[in-house]
């Protein structure tokens, strides 16, 4: 079974490649890395040993096509895939198709992600591990009169979700009859251009839980083990944004029970590698198992951060086929670690993705400053993808700490020429509810009602006025200085604005000449 | 070193700022409230610049188009209208709205591709009502009206790609 990893192509782009780029690096294994048009220059592909062009820029014709990456990987000598997240990740057939090729594919077997993909599936499986699911749930596909009565028994609000899902994409919560069909009509959309995979399913909706999962690590013997687990109630669209890791609420008994479960239903299906089991836990600590995700996860920078363990080199230990080499015993989780997931949106627009160009970027530091990103200053944002672009994660001997570190950090991040989710993430930082470790997964809606995360607004809009009067006084003056007829000689001509305005009109006249 | 004073307004969003600025010498000096700041912009590189506010220090990145200045500030995007006071307050005479009446041409917020429109011309729409479905970042953005109106036209149908600022609808 033994089988030494040389050569890994990494079928993924963005920060999560640069992530796996770098383990391999960190582990010895050269990296393959892919890219599509607009990606040419992308970050990831500056970073990979080897790197090939996969296609055109819309993933279906590049990120997703799987003979060409397969195709790629056999030119390239690489002896396995590392699909990341998102992509082929959780793609059962590409994982056949790599098994069939004789290049290993790092993840589960085949099957397993065929049956724990399958949302539906999944909780048979849970069923059969004794797992508690949420209550009242059902399932059906596109009979719009069915899903109805369906609703109606389950009872509102309900949550559409997409049987291939993940991310969010294809989820909606609906609150009454009036919009349940546009609503799965929408989410069918969604889930078709996100999975390729239009059905969807209804369940109840949970209202206040706390998202909370463990994260699993399998080998080929049948040994699994829990690393702790992570919070990840801060979302926005459904979508995480904001993780933690331990969870605020959490006790020593209920880690064990939840750690328990999930290493059983791991086992159950026969789960191979690195895996997370994601549960929803109530006020009154109740959990119900929610599902499982057959991959890397987005947040597993902080389990990293609280266990010490890398979690991409173990996923290529047990792919060459070795053993666990530690004990649930020797887990240990030392300290806080939160993880801030940088996006390209406007969160006072109701996080609308913005697209363009990083004007400037610069990453914070310092201790406990980990920075994940898959793009550098001059990098092009494109609409194909996903628009996270970096995701910081901080460590601090305990909350409070990691807390202040945290926002120190934000501020330190300065990225310019689109819109990011740092302001956002520094107000929930400084938020009295979030700081209490008192919130559930409607804590965005629930504290930010109008939309304004910026705690000083007031201040940074003066700010901005004086500056932009400053900015247009200062060029006028110029322009007078300068002008024919004028006095000559006014003003300092040594400071970097005048010189900024100096060659711009120089430039201007090269311009136009 | 002669002084020269002028009178600024200044909106971001709906909040007007009234600035007096001048110079002595080297520093520029800004009135504000009663509160009067020193002031400095250093380039730093491209369009970004140190903005020195007595004795605080923030990088700004500027873009000017079109009698707009639109500036990255700590960690915010804002659009900001800069205008002589005395212009503006002739403006403001002569009743000439800077920002229109109503919202007549809805624009693509970002780049994306066209899914659906959920109107069509002759269409009555609320404020709020679902516009055009664009999706970017296999995402689903719904452009909602921001007003209420009547379709006048529609430039786009599905399936098109369109840029940030790509005319979508236009009311009566």
């Amino acid at each position: 079974m033994d089988r030494k990893i040389k050569k890994v192509l990494v079928a993924n782009r963005g920060e999560i490649a640069v992530r796996i780029i770098r383990g391999c690096a960190d582990a010895g294994i050269k990296s393959v890395g892919i890219y599509s048009e607009c990606d040419r220059t992308a970050y990831h592909a500056r970073l990979a040993d080897e790197v090939y062009y996969v296609g055109p820029s819309p993933s279906i014709e590049s990120y997703l096509v799987q003979d060409k990456i397969i195709e790629i990987a056999k030119k390239s000598k690489a002896d396995a895939i590392h699909p990341g997240y998102g992509f082929l990740a959780e793609n059962a057939e590409f994982a056949k198709l790599c098994e069939t090729s004789g290049i290993i594919f790092i993840g589960p077997k085949s099957e397993t992600i065929a049956l724990l993909g399958d949302k539906l599936e999944a909780r048979k499986m849970a069923i059969k591990a004794n797992l508690p699911l949420v209550p009242g749930a059902e399932f059906d596909n596109s009979n719009i009169s069915e899903v109805e009565s369906i609703a109606e028994k389950i009872g509102y609000p309900v949550l559409i979700k997409a049987a291939a899902g993940g991310g969010g994409k294809g989820m909606r919560v609906v609150e009454d009859k009036e919009k349940l069909s546009e609503s799965i009509k929408s989410a069918i959309r969604e889930a078709t251009s996100a999975f390729g995979d239009g059905r969807v399913y209804l369940e109840k909706y949970v209202i206040k839980p706390r998202h909370v999962e463990i994260q699993i690590l399998a080998d080929m013997y049948g040994s699994a083990i829990y690393l702790g687990e992570r919070e990840c109630s801060i979302q926005r669209r459904h979508q995480k944004v904001i993780e933690e890791s331990p969870c605020p609420i959490m006790t020593p008994e209920l880690l064990k029970k939840m750690g328990e479960a999930a290493v059983n239903i791991v086992k159950e299906s026969k789960y191979v590698g690195a895996g997370t089991v994601e549960f929803l836990v109530d006020k009154d600590l109740n959990f119900y198992f929610l599902e499982v995700n057959t991959r890397l996860q987005v947040e597993h920078p902080v389990t990293e951060m609280v266990t010490g363990i890398d979690i991409v080199r173990e996923q290529f230990r047990i792919a060459e086929g070795k053993k666990l080499s530690f004990k649930q015993d020797d887990v240990r989780q030392n300290g806080h670690a939160i993880e801030c997931r940088i996006y390209a949106e406007n969160p006072e627009q109701g996080f609308m993705p913005s697209t363009g160009t990083i004007e400037q970027y610069r990453e914070p530091s310092g201790p406990g400053v980990r920075v994940d990103a898959g793009v550098v200053a001059g990098s092009q944002i494109p609409i194909y993808y996903d628009p996270m672009i970096a995701k910081m994660v901080v460590w601090g001997a305990n909350r409070t700490e990691a807390i202040e570190r945290t926002l120190r950090a934000l501020n330190e991040y300065r990225i310019s020429g689109l819109s990011t989710t740092i302001g956002f993430a520094s107000a929930v930082m400084s938020n009295k509810n979030f700081r209490k470790g008192d919130y559930a997964t409607d804590f965005v809606e629930k504290e930010f009602p109008e939309k304004r995360f910026s705690c000083h607004i007031d201040d940074i809009k003066q700010k901005a006025a004086i500056s932009a009067a400053v900015f247009e006084y200062l060029g006028r003056q110029k322009v007078t200085v300068n002008s024919p007829g004028k006095k000559a000689g006014n003003g300092s001509t040594k400071n970097g604005w005048s010189q900024y305005y100096r060659s711009r009109s120089i430039n201007r006249m090269g311009g136009s000449r | 070193m002669s002084d020269i004073k002028e009178r600024f307004l200044v909106t971001i969003d709906n909040t007007e700022y009234d600035l007096n600025l001048s110079r002595q010498g080297e520093s520029c000096f800004v009135e504000l409230n009663g509160d009067k700041y020193e002031v400095s912009f250093d380039k730093l590189s491209g369009q970004n610049f140190l903005f020195r506010l007595n004795e605080n220090s923030s990088e700004i990145n500027i873009t000017k188009n079109n009698g707009t200045i639109s500036m990255f500030l700590d960690g915010s995007e804002m659009d900001v209208k800069v205008e002589p006071y005395s212009l503006a307050e002739l403006r403001k005479k002569v009743g000439v709205s800077s920002e229109g009446k109503g919202v007549k041409i809805v624009v693509a917020p970002m780049p994306g591709l066209v899914l659906q429109a959920e109107v069509k011309i002759g269409d009555e729409v609320k404020k709020g009502d679902s516009l055009i479905i664009v999706e970017a970042m296999k995402m689903e953005n719904i452009i909602k009206a921001t007003s209420a109106g009547t379709v006048k036209a529609i430039f786009v149908s599905p399936g098109q790609a369109v840029d940030k600022n790509d005319k979508l609808i236009e009311f009566e």
